[in-house]
């Protein structure tokens, strides 16, 4: 595990998570993955701290309103949502995208598991992911 | 039940196979930004205005706009005139 410092764009929302990036990321094509290009790693929540920003989170939530798809208010960048599963228990699903301190050679070299979420299908991937 | 109504809603004219664009700056980088530029006659909100947030910084000439419910970036607006001329500026529209 690396301890990885991460904000949002404008600042106000900044938090450490302890990811080890070669246990792999996310690319779903699920209605908000896809329309967001979401490119989480899941973290269990224990390995998560806010630093600062709570205020300036913004919460969506949909359908089974069971997942949080937090984005800040000021700059609408989503640095993580967090839910229960499972597989995972508590988690939080970080955007690696907004990890400050990770690498391009880190990040492009981090494993991606593709899901079919679009389909129901969160054990497979999609026939299609080079727009994930 | 929640309510699922789009609350920005556009049409655009789009070839995209004239290409589409992935950026390294601090803003496309942390959104995973995929336009299509396109001039902004090629493009009409239909709905949702008032949804849109707008987030501006350093020069604030682009207009990075938000769903401030959902937070999704369905396009943002740089006017090419900084000078006010409204009528020629272009979009960036995800894909």
């Amino acid at each position: 595990l690396k301890t990885y410092h991460g904000s949002c764009h404008c600042g106000a929302v900044r938090f450490i998570a302890s990811i080890d990036l070669a246990q792999g990321t996310l690319r779903c094509n699920c209605s908000i993955c896809a329309k967001l290009r979401f490119w989480p790693a899941i973290i269990a929540s224990s390995e998560f701290s806010l630093l600062s920003g709570e205020e300036a989170l913004a919460d969506y939530q949909f359908l089974t309103r069971r997942d949080h798809h937090y984005f800040c208010r000021h700059c609408g960048v989503h640095p993580f949502g967090t839910g229960t599963s499972p597989r995972w228990g508590a988690f939080h699903a970080v955007n690696v995208a907004c990890l400050d301190d990770a690498t391009p050679e880190e990040l492009a070299a981090a494993p991606v598991t593709w899901i079919d979420g679009k389909h129901d299908k969160w054990n497979s991937a999609p026939e299609l992911t080079g727009h994930l | 039940l929640p309510d699922l109504t789009p609350k920005v809603v556009f049409a655009a004219r789009i070839d995209l196979a004239q290409g589409t664009l992935r950026c390294n700056c601090s803003i496309c980088a942390k959104l995973r930004f995929w336009p299509a530029i396109i001039a902004s006659s090629e493009f009409s909100l239909l709905s949702g205005e008032d949804g849109l947030a707008d987030y501006q910084f350093l020069t604030r000439r682009d207009h990075h706009y938000f769903c401030r419910h959902c937070g999704v970036h369905p396009f943002w607006y740089r006017n090419i005139a900084p000078l006010g001329r409204v009528s020629c500026g272009e979009y960036g529209v995800p894909r």
